[in-house]
C-alpha cells in the first residue's frame, strides 16, 4: 500500500504552523467492514495508516462511494472502525468529543434558532460558560464574514451563508481538529471558489488541523498541504500527493502550470487500473 | 466577502395579483356568506317552511341576543368553557407526557400500544353514561371527557413530533456529544412544536365536544344542557344560535391558534433546507 511510505511526515511542506509540528491525529491500520443485510460482510474501507501533522491541511479525494465519509466520521468518533484504532494526541478516539469539530455536507442547522443560537449550540450541549462561548461566537461569527447577520434565522440565509454559520458553529469550542465532510458540495461553482477562498482565510487565522473531504480535485490542490487519494470501494489509499504550492495562495494559481501539473497528476491516480500504481 | 448580502434569500413577496383580483380576493368571502343569508332568510320564509324546522336568520339572530340580554348565554357558556379547559389541560399534559415516554423508550411503547389502539378504537363518545356513573352528574364528569376525546389526537400528534427528527440533525447531536435529555430539549421537542400544536389545535376542538357531549348525557348547566332544552322547546331558532356560538367558538380557536404559528413557528413554514436564494 502507498500509505505507509509516502504518509511519514510533511517536513518539506511550507505552512504557518507544521514544518516540523508534532503528529496530531495517527490512523493506525483503521478498517471498517460492514454486515450487509444478507449476511455477507462488505468492505468499507480498507486498513489505512496515515498521520496528520498539528496544523496540517489535510485533503482527501475519492470517487463518491469510496469511504472517505466513512473514514471521516470514524476519525470524528461518529463511527467505530472494525479494525485498528486513531489516536488523537496519542490517546485512541473512542466516541464524540469537543475537541473535534465537524462540518457536514449539508450545513444541518436548527430553523428555529438564530444564527448566533445556532452557533452556541454546542456550548448549550457542553455547558461550558455562556458569556464567554457567546463572545467567541461573535468573534466566530466576524470570522466567517457574517456580522450583521447574528439574529437572521437559517431560511433568510443563502446555501453559502449557511454553511459559514456551520464552519462557525465547528470551531465554537476551539477544536485542535476540524474535520469536513465536502462542505461545499452542494454550492454552485462560483460560490464554493469563494468559500474555499475564505476557508484558506479563516484556516490561517484559527491554524486548525483541517481533514477535507471532497471529490474536486482543484479545490483539494488549492486547499491542502497533503492530498491523500483513495480507491473505488473497498477505500484504500492509492496514493498520497504533497502540494509543494507557496503560500498564501490565491485564485491566480489555479492557472498555473504547476497547479496543472498536480491536479493532472491526482485525476490520473483516479482514473488509473486498479492496484497499478502503489 | 464584499458581496454578501447578494446571497441573502429575501423575504418572499406574496403573489400580487392585479388591483381587482385583490379586491375580489378579499370580498369573496364576506360576499358569499352575506348572499347566503340572504337566500336562505327569503327561501324560508318562500317556501313557508315552519319555523320549529328551519328558522330564518332573522329569529337565529333575534334569539341570540335575547340569550345574551338575559345573561343566560354567559353563564351556560362560561361553564362549559371551563370544562373543555380544564379537560384540555389534563389530556395536554398527560398526552405531551406519554408522548415523551413513547419516544424515548421502545419498551414501553410496546409495553403500552395494545391498551392505547384499543382504547383509540372504541368510540369514547360511548363511554360517556359511564363516566357519569363514575364521576357524578357535575362538572367532573364533563371535564373527565372532554379530557378523554382530547387527549388521543394530541398524543399521536406529539409522538409524531418526537419521532421525526431529521437523521442529519439526530447525527449533528451526535457529534456534539448531546446527552439524551439535551437532545430530547434541544432538538426533538423543538421539532415537535409544529405537530404539536396541530395536535392542539385538534384538541380544543375535541374537547369542547367532549364537554358537549357529557352535558347531554347528563347536567343541568352548560351550553349543551342549554341546547338540549331548546330542543324540548322545540325552539329550532335557539338551537340554531347556540350552535353558531360553538361554531364561533372553533373559529376563534382557529385564528388564535393561527397568530400563535405566525408568532412563534415561521421557521416550519419555510423548508428546513433552503439552499440558496
Amino acid at each position: 500500500m502507498a500509505a505507509g511510505g509516502s504518509a511519514a511526515r510533511v517536513a518539506s511542506v511550507p505552512h504557518p504552523t507544521a514544518g516540523n509540528a508534532p503528529i496530531l491525529v495517527e490512523l493506525q491500520s483503521v478498517a471498517k467492514t460492514y454486515v450487509s443485510r444478507d449476511g455477507t460482510e462488505v468492505d468499507a474501507v480498507r486498513p489505512i495508516r496515515f498521520d496528520i501533522g498539528n496544523g496540517e491541511f489535510v485533503a482527501i479525494v475519492g470517487p463518491s462511494g469510496c469511504g472517505k465519509s466513512t473514514l471521516l466520521h470514524m476519525i470524528a468518533g461518529l463511527t467505530r472502525p472494525t479494525a485498528g484504532q486513531i489516536l488523537l494526541q496519542g490517546k485512541p478516539i473512542l466516541g464524540t468529543r469537543h475537541d473535534i469539530g465537524i462540518v457536514f455536507q449539508d450545513p444541518v442547522l436548527l430553523p428555529w434558532r438564530t444564527v448566533k443560537e445556532n452557533v452556541l449550540l454546542p456550548a448549550a450541549v457542553r455547558k461550558s460558560v455562556l458569556s464567554s462561548a457567546s463572545a467567541r461566537a461573535a468573534e466566530l461569527i466576524d470570522l466567517v464574514g457574517l456580522s450583521g447577520f447574528e439574529n437572521k434565522y437559517p431560511s433568510e440565509l443563502s446555501g453559502g451563508m449557511q454553511q459559514r454559520v456551520g464552519i462557525a458553529r465547528a470551531l465554537l469550542l476551539d477544536p485542535s481538529l476540524l474535520l469536513l465532510d465536502e462542505p461545499f458540495g452542494a454550492l454552485d461553482s462560483m460560490t464554493r471558489e469563494q468559500m474555499n477562498v475564505e476557508l484558506l482565510k479563516i484556516w490561517s487565522e484559527s491554524r486548525k488541523t483541517v481533514v477535507l473531504i471532497t471529490h474536486d480535485i482543484n479545490e483539494a490542490v488549492f486547499l491542502a498541504d497533503r492530498v491523500l487519494v483513495m480507491s473505488a470501494r473497498p477505500g484504500r489509499i492509492v496514493n498520497v500527493h504533497t502540494i509543494t504550492l507557496p503560500r498564501p495562495r490565491t485564485v491566480s494559481m489555479i492557472g498555473s502550470p504547476e497547479f496543472g501539473a498536480l491536479s493532472q497528476a491526482i485525476r490520473a491516480d483516479l482514473y488509473a487500473p486498479r492496484g497499478d500504481n502503489s | 466577502m464584499s458581496d454578501i448580502t447578494e446571497g441573502v434569500a429575501k423575504p418572499r413577496p406574496a403573489p400580487t395579483p392585479s388591483n381587482m383580483g385583490l379586491w375580489l380576493d378579499r370580498l369573496l368571502v364576506p360576499v358569499s356568506v352575506v348572499a347566503m343569508v340572504i337566500f336562505w332568510e327569503y327561501s324560508v320564509t318562500a317556501f313557508k317552511v315552519p319555523e320549529y324546522l328551519v328558522p330564518p336568520p332573522s329569529a337565529v339572530f333575534r334569539s341570540l341576543s335575547n340569550m345574551w340580554n338575559s345573561g343566560l348565554l354567559l353563564t351556560h357558556g362560561v361553564i362549559t368553557l371551563i370544562e373543555a379547559a380544564l379537560g384540555f389541560v389534563i389530556a395536554f399534559v398527560f398526552s405531551t407526557i406519554l408522548a415523551i415516554c413513547i419516544a424515548e423508550s421502545r419498551l414501553f411503547e410496546r409495553l403500552i400500544y395494545p391498551y392505547l389502539a384499543a382504547l383509540q378504537s372504541m368510540p369514547k363518545v360511548a363511554i360517556a353514561p359511564l363516566v357519569m356513573i363514575w364521576f357524578g352528574m357535575g362538572i367532573e364528569s364533563k371535564i373527565v371527557l372532554s379530557a378523554l376525546l382530547s387527549f388521543f389526537p394530541m398524543l399521536v400528534n406529539a409522538v409524531e413530533g418526537l419521532k421525526s427528527v431529521d437523521d442529519k440533525r439526530a447525527r449533528l447531536f451526535r457529534s456534539l456529544g448531546a446527552s439524551r435529555f439535551q437532545t430530547l430539549r434541544l432538538l426533538k421537542i423543538p421539532n415537535a412544536l409544529p405537530f404539536l400544536l396541530v395536535g392542539i389545535e385538534l384538541g380544543t376542538i375535541y374537547a369542547m365536544l367532549g364537554a358537549i357531549v357529557a352535558e347531554f348525557v347528563g347536567a343541568s348547566q352548560g351550553l349543551g344542557a342549554y341546547l338540549l332544552s331548546m330542543n324540548f322547546q322545540m325552539d329550532a331558532a335557539g338551537s340554531f344560535a347556540l350552535l353558531a356560538v360553538l361554531a364561533l367558538y372553533g373559529i376563534l380557536m382557529q385564528f388564535a391558534l393561527r397568530a400563535v404559528r405566525n408568532r412563534f413557528l415561521f421557521w416550519s413554514r419555510s423548508n428546513n433546507h433552503s439552499q440558496g436564494a
